[in-house]
């Protein structure tokens, strides 16, 4: 009776510490990912001591913060749930499902060129508005049609495809409208950003040429 | 008239040692002051602040704020902010918020709060950390997979990397035990049922330890937002910064 009791203890215990082992390797092991540096040490920053030397320095440092904000309305595109917003820095005015990049690749198997169909991140300025806009197909879509490059230039052109407005963005990428509305709110596009028709007029009467555009 | 000359004189003598005694008196009452200045708030009024009075302690909180924000917004990179003072998740880009929702908590106190912000500063009223560790517990696929299936094929990407998961729940952390669960009213499927159980165990053995947990209530789309955008490594600033 006493050796079994020993042995009921002796098997808890090892599958105790197995257990608590486990936990704390994955614990450790999803809070770990990444390691931390410390590049971003905010304790560095100090005022100097002398009173009004340290109230100019603050000022100074809230007005070069102040220019980082945006004042007036700005685009915000979220390509993490494809979504298109107007917005100020404290409210939100319409948000409206779009289509971002796939974020696929392509290889031409002849020239070896690439292209990644990813929708740029960053902070732009809208640099074009386009009525009507014409699509000048770019050789990466008759390669993934598998169909030859016409030599024509004429041919390339496809008055559909973009929809009633284009609100460039610069680096030749848009926001415009498409012939796919089902398949907004998937990450279906090659870069560029598709919008609803209706969502589109709205957002085309609001931007104006400068309003800045983030993409996150 | 001698005497006359000799009673002003002395009585001149008399008043300019008692104005240099006075003097003398002052003036080392203002040095040995002068040493303690730096540990006093200074009561100077603000010329910015409209009338607020110049408090030393705040504004270093807040000049260490402001160039912490600064050094996010020049490395060009999204950064999420922890606002407490407006109890709300903000990710911003090159100082413009971009997305923002606010931090509505399912458990704990406001202790739990005050825990979980004393904790992130710590001694050192840190304000940036970086995001160490994350993990997705259960999700729920957005797009229906046949609708992924034809688009795939379509523009000739898996349809796996297509799908964008709702998530049902889903944890961040900052090391030092620092962890902001986020949850949604969604029915997911668990991603791995294993290293679930291990971190629910962990919750309660690393409790005793001091673990600072939050847990938060989102709409599942914001949480689709909330998980994607913040990736493992992503610079993450608090707010209001303590004195």
């Amino acid at each position: 009776m006493r050796r079994f009791l020993i042995i009921v203890i002796v098997v808890v215990v090892v599958v105790a510490a197995v257990l608590v082992t486990m936990v704390i390797i994955t614990n450790r092991r999803i809070s770990s990912q990444y390691k931390e540096t410390d590049a971003l040490d905010s304790t560095k920053y100090t005022l100097p001591a002398d009173a009004k030397a340290a109230q100019k320095t603050l000022r100074e440092a809230r007005a070069a913060l102040a220019k980082f904000r945006p004042t007036g309305k700005y685009v915000v595109i979220n390509t993490h749930a494809n979504r298109l917003s107007w917005r100020s820095e404290d409210s939100v005015f319409y948000t409206w499902t779009c289509s971002t990049g796939t974020g696929g690749e392509l290889i031409d198997s002849v020239t070896h060129r690439k292209w990644v169909f990813d929708t740029p991140r960053g902070v732009f300025k809208v640099s074009s508005k386009i009525k009507e806009p014409w699509w000048r197909k770019p050789d990466w879509a008759y390669i993934q049609e598998d169909e030859k490059i016409p030599k024509n230039e004429s041919e390339r052109y496809d008055p559909e495809m973009m929809g009633e407005y284009a609100i460039g963005f610069g680096d030749g990428y848009f926001i415009h409208g498409t012939i796919y509305e089902r398949l907004l709110g998937i990450s279906v596009t090659h870069g560029c950003v598709r919008l609803g028709s209706e969502d589109l007029e709205i957002l085309w009467s609001l931007a104006k040429y400068g309003t800045y555009v983030y993409i996150f | 008239m001698e005497h006359m000359f000799t009673y002003f004189r002395r009585s001149v003598v008399r008043t300019a040692v008692r104005w240099s005694l006075i003097a003398a008196v002052g003036l080392a009452a203002a040095v040995s002051c002068g040493g303690k200045q730096a540990d006093r708030p200074e009561a100077t009024p603000d010329k910015k602040g409209k009338g607020k009075t110049w408090n030393r302690a705040d504004a270093e909180a807040e000049y260490r704020f402001i160039q912490s924000e600064l050094s996010l917004i020049k490395s060009g990179k999204p950064y999420l902010v922890l606002d407490f003072k407006r109890d709300r998740l903000v990710i911003k880009l090159k100082g413009a918020t971009v997305w923002s929702y606010p931090m509505a908590f399912a458990e704990g106190d406001a202790g739990e709060v005050a825990r979980f912000q004393e904790r992130y500063q710590g001694d050192g009223n840190r304000l940036v950390r970086t995001l160490t560790g994350k993990h997705l517990f259960a999700a729920k696929g957005q797009t229906p997979d046949s609708v992924l299936a034809i688009v795939g094929s379509a523009v000739m990407v898996d349809p796996n990397n297509l799908q964008r998961e709702l998530p049902e729940r889903f944890q961040l952390h900052w090391g030092d035990n620092l962890v902001l669960e986020v949850r949604t009213d969604i029915t997911g499927t668990p991603v791995s049922r294993f290293h679930n159980a291990m971190i629910e165990i962990g919750k309660i053995l690393y409790k005793p330890f001091g673990e600072a947990i939050l847990v938060v209530k989102i709409d599942p789309e914001e949480g689709l937002t909330l998980y994607r955008a913040t990736p493992v490594g992503m610079a993450t600033l608090i707010y209001p910064p303590s004195q």
